[in-house]
C-alpha cells in the first residue's frame, strides 16, 4: 500500500532540477509581504462601529411598572380635586372625611419620602388620605401627647398587610406639622431603616462611641432633616460652641451667636471617611432643644430593624456586625426605648407586614407573648426586646379596617375624581336581540361598594388595588 | 309558638267562648317569623309575647298570665286527669291544649313565609340574568396573552397595563381598549380555496367578531414586544396607547389583509358557489 507520506512528488516546470520530496508543499509557498504598518497584538477593543446595528427600540420608558408609575409624573394628568379640608387636627371630625395636605406640608413629607411607591398617589393631582377612626384614636393617644417627654409617649402601630400603616404615619407627621407650625417642630422621619442594615453604605469605626459609622447614609439623611426642618433649625441657636474643619480649615462656630442650620451647612463631618462626633453633637443639640421645640421620630418599617438586626457588613474578623453597633440604629433603638429622651416629643414606630411573619422580637417587645428561653437566635433577639420593654415598654397601637361608611365615602370620592369607574354588569352577548341599555348609576355603585366591602373586608389597599387594577 | 297559635285555632273552631278567654291580645307568631307584629294603635305592648317583659311561664303556658297561680296548677292537674281517663269533649283551654301536645306533627312543619319587601325584590330580579364575574372579551384577552398555564399572572399583566392606560388617558381603560381593538381589528382575510383542479384560489373571508379581535390583539402583542421597558405590562400599555391614537403598526398589516381581499374579491362568487 502506498502511504501519502512516501509519494514522490515530482516538480513542474518551475522547479526542473530541484528534486522536492516532501509532504508539505505550502512551505514553498513565497511569504506574502506586509502591507501598511504592523497591527499590535491584543484584544479587540469594543467600539460601536465593531457591533452590528441593534435595532432601534421605541417607547417611553425603560422603567418597570412600579418604577414606572411612580417616576414618571401621571398625576400631571389627573383631573383637579374636588374641593377638600386640609388635614388639620382642629378639621378632625367624628366622622371620618377626605383631606388633603397643604402645599407646604405635602412638599416636606415629599422630600422625607412620606408618599411611599405603590400607594397610587400617581392617581390624584394631589395626594389625599382619609381621615377616619385611626387618626382620631392616634391623635389622641400619640400627637396630644407631644408636649411631654418623648419616653412616655412611644407607639408602636400594628395592622393586617395595606391597612395603611406608612399613611398613618404620614397623616401623624402631616398632623404635627399643622398643629405646632412648621418652623416650631422637628421632624425625625425615617422611611426605610432597612437601609442601615442592607450593606448598601460604606462603613468605619469609631473607636470613641465604640460603634461604626455609616458616612453616605449619615450624610444624606441629615440633608433631608434640614431640608424639611429648615425654618425651624433657623430659629435654634447653638448650646455649645463647636470647632470643625471644612477643607482643611478651622470653622469654629459659638453658642448663642450661630444657629443650629449653619451647623448642619457648614459641617460636612456627616459624610466625613473618617471617624467624627458630628452626629452626636446634633443629636445633644436637639435634646438641648428639645424644652422649647417638640422632636418627633419616626420609624416606618421599623419591624425590619429590629427582627432582621444581623447585618450585611462584616466585622474584621468577618462575623456579621449586629444593628445596635451602627451609629443610625444606635439611636433609633435608643430612641424607641426611651433611652434617650426629648423634654418634648414622640416616638412613632409602624410595622410592615412584606417581611417574614416567622419573627418574635417585637412580639416580645410589646408584651404579646412571653420570652422564650430556648427560641432561635434567629428568630428573636433578647437584647433588642428587653431595650425596647424598658421605661414601662412601647405601646401597641392596633389598626381597624374601614367601616362600610368609610368605605362609602371614599368610593364615593373616587367616583367623583373619575377613577372609579361605574359598569353595567357583565352579561353574555346575545345577538339575536337587541337590548336597550340601561344602568342606575346610584344602585350599580351600591351594589360595587357591598361587593368590594365584602371582599376586601374594609382594607383600604385592597379596597383602591380592587378598584382601579382589577380586570 | 306555633303549638300555642294552633291550639288557638282549633279552640276558636271547636269552643269559640273558651278561644275568646284564653285568646292574648296581641296575635301570635311562630318562632323566627319575618311577620312583623306591630299595631299602629300601640306599638309597644305590655303584654307582647315577644317582648322581654312576659315571664317564661305565660309564654310557655297557653293562658296570657304573667305569672301561674296555685289555682292554674289545680285546673291543669284536673285536665290532665280527664284526659287520662279518656275524655274526648275538650271544654277547657287546658283540656284544649294538652289534647293538641299529643298530635305534634302538624307543627313541625318547616314552611318559608318571605316578607312583602322579599317577594319586590324577586321580582325585581325576575327577567335579569346572573352577571358574569369578568368581561368576556377580557378573558378572550387574557387567555391569549397567558404563557405556560400562568392566568392569574397574565391577568395581572393586562390589569397592570391597563392602569397605566387609564393613567396617562384619564379614561376608562376598558373602554379605551375595546375602541382600539376595533378600529385596529381587519375585517376580512384571505384563504386558500382547493379547487380539485390544477389552480387553487385565494378567496376573501369575511370574520367573525372573536376572529377580529384575535388578529387585533396579537398585532398588539406583537408590537408591544419592539418597546424598551423589560416590563411586559408597560410595553403592552405602551403600545395598547400608540394603538388608540393610530400610530400601531399593526395599521399596516390591515391595510394590506384589506387590499389583499379586494384584489381577489371576484372569488366571492366562488366561495358562495362551493359552500
Amino acid at each position: 500500500m502506498l502511504r501519502a507520506t512516501n509519494r514522490l512528488v515530482v516538480s513542474s516546470k518551475a522547479t526542473i532540477g530541484l528534486r522536492a520530496i516532501s509532504t508539505t508543499p505550502a512551505l514553498l509557498a513565497p511569504k506574502a509581504k506586509l502591507t501598511g504598518p504592523k497591527k499590535a497584538q491584543g484584544t479587540k477593543k469594543w467600539s460601536a462601529s465593531n457591533q452590528p446595528a441593534k435595532p432601534k427600540k421605541s417607547g417611553m420608558t425603560h422603567h418597570k411598572f412600579r418604577d414606572a408609575v411612580y417616576n414618571l409624573n401621571w398625576d400631571k394628568y389627573a383631573s383637579e380635586l374636588p374641593p377638600i379640608p386640609n388635614l388639620n387636627v382642629k378639621n378632625l371630625k367624628a366622622n371620618s372625611h377626605m383631606a388633603r395636605y397643604s402645599p407646604s406640608v405635602e412638599a416636606a413629607l415629599s422630600k422625607f419620602g412620606g408618599f411611599k411607591k405603590g400607594q397610587y398617589h400617581e392617581l390624584f393631582e394631589h395626594p389625599v388620605t382619609l381621615a377616619n377612626e385611626n387618626t382620631q384614636r392616634l391623635n389622641q393617644e400619640f400627637i396630644s401627647k407631644l408636649e411631654g417627654n418623648s419616653k412616655d409617649n412611644r407607639v408602636y402601630i400594628t395592622g393586617d398587610q395595606a391597612i395603611g400603616k406608612s399613611t398613618l404615619v404620614t397623616q401623624t407627621l402631616g398632623l404635627a406639622l399643622e398643629k405646632f407650625g412648621q418652623d416650631k417642630t422637628l421632624i425625625l422621619h425615617f422611611d426605610t431603616p432597612k437601609v442601615i442594615t442592607n450593606g448598601t453604605s460604606d462603613y468605619i469605626f469609631n473607636k470613641d462611641l465604640g460603634l461604626y459609622q455609616q458616612p453616605m447614609l449619615t450624610k444624606r439623611w441629615v440633608y433631608k432633616f434640614r431640608q424639611v426642618n429648615e425654618a425651624t433649625l433657623k430659629t435654634l441657636k447653638l448650646t455649645e460652641d463647636v470647632k470643625f474643619s471644612v477643607k482643611g480649615k478651622p470653622v469654629a462656630l459659638k453658642a448663642g451667636t450661630n444657629t443650629l442650620y449653619e451647623y448642619l451647612v457648614q459641617c460636612h463631618d456627616f459624610g466625613s471617611s473618617t471617624p467624627t462626633q458630628g452626629f452626636q453633637f446634633f443629636i445633644n443639640q436637639l435634646k438641648a432643644h428639645s424644652k422649647t421645640v417638640p422632636v418627633v421620630v419616626t420609624v416606618d418599617d421599623f419591624n425590619t430593624l429590629a427582627e432582621f438586626p444581623v447585618t450585611e457588613y462584616k466585622h474584621p474578623d468577618f462575623t456579621s456586625i449586629h444593628a445596635t453597633q451602627f451609629e443610625m440604629a444606635d439611636f433609633l433603638f435608643k430612641c424607641a426605648s426611651g433611652e434617650l429622651n426629648f423634654a418634648q416629643g414622640g416616638v412613632l414606630l409602624a410595622n410592615t407586614t412584606a417581611v417574614s411573619q416567622h419573627r418574635e422580637t417585637m412580639e416580645v417587645a410589646l408584651d404579646q407573648t412571653k420570652y422564650d428561653p430556648f427560641a432561635n437566635k434567629k428568630y428573636f433577639d433578647r437584647e433588642i426586646a428587653e431595650k425596647l420593654l424598658q421605661n414601662g415598654g412601647v405601646k401597641e397601637f392596633k389598626m381597624t379596617p374601614l367601616t362600610k361608611d368609610d368605605t362609602r365615602q371614599l368610593m364615593a370620592f373616587w367616583k367623583d375624581t373619575g377613577i372609579l369607574q361605574i359598569r353595567p354588569d357583565f352579561t353574555k352577548k346575545d345577538y339575536n336581540k337587541e337590548e336597550a341599555f340601561s344602568m342606575s348609576i346610584s344602585k350599580q355603585f351600591e351594589n360595587l361598594v357591598n361587593l368590594q366591602y365584602v371582599s376586601t373586608q374594609g382594607v383600604p389597599g385592597y379596597l383602591l388595588r380592587k378598584s382601579v387594577m382589577h380586570y | 309558638m306555633s303549638l300555642i297559635r294552633n291550639s288557638l285555632r282549633v279552640a276558636s273552631r271547636s269552643l269559640p267562648r273558651a278561644a275568646s278567654t284564653i285568646r292574648p291580645n296581641t296575635s301570635l307568631l311562630r318562632f323566627n317569623s319575618t311577620t312583623t307584629t306591630t299595631n299602629p294603635s300601640s306599638p309597644q305592648q305590655p303584654n307582647d309575647i315577644q317582648s322581654s317583659k312576659v315571664s317564661l311561664a305565660a309564654q310557655i303556658y297557653p293562658i296570657n298570665k304573667d305569672s301561674i297561680t296555685e289555682t292554674d296548677v289545680d285546673q291543669w292537674l284536673s285536665a290532665v286527669r280527664e284526659l287520662k281517663k279518656g275524655k274526648t269533649q275538650h271544654e277547657t283551654a287546658e283540656e284544649i291544649y294538652l289534647a293538641e301536645l299529643t298530635n305534634p306533627e302538624q307543627f313541625l312543619q318547616d314552611k318559608f313565609e318571605p316578607t312583602e319587601a322579599q317577594l319586590e325584590e324577586v321580582q325585581a330580579y325576575a327577567d335579569k340574568k346572573v352577571p358574569l364575574r369578568t368581561d368576556p372579551t377580557i378573558d378572550y384577552l387574557v387567555n391569549l396573552l397567558m404563557r405556560h398555564g400562568k392566568k392569574q399572572l397574565a391577568r395581572k399583566t393586562l390589569s397592570r397595563a391597563l392602569y397605566i392606560v387609564h393613567l396617562k388617558l384619564r379614561k376608562d381603560p376598558i373602554e379605551v381598549l375595546k375602541q382600539t381593538l376595533d378600529q385596529l381589528a381587519p375585517i376580512v382575510k384571505t384563504s386558500t380555496l382547493k379547487t380539485n383542479t390544477a389552480k387553487n384560489v385565494i378567496i376573501p373571508v369575511p370574520l367573525n367578531e372573536k376572529q377580529r379581535l384575535r388578529f387585533a390583539w396579537l398585532w398588539i402583542l406583537e408590537g408591544a414586544e419592539k418597546k424598551k421597558s423589560s416590563d411586559i405590562s408597560v410595553r403592552l400599555a405602551e403600545e395598547i396607547i400608540q394603538s388608540y391614537e393610530g400610530k400601531s403598526s399593526g395599521y399596516d398589516k390591515r391595510a394590506l389583509m384589506h387590499k389583499q381581499a379586494t384584489q381577489q374579491r371576484s372569488y366571492i362568487k366562488t366561495q358562495s358557489r362551493r359552500r
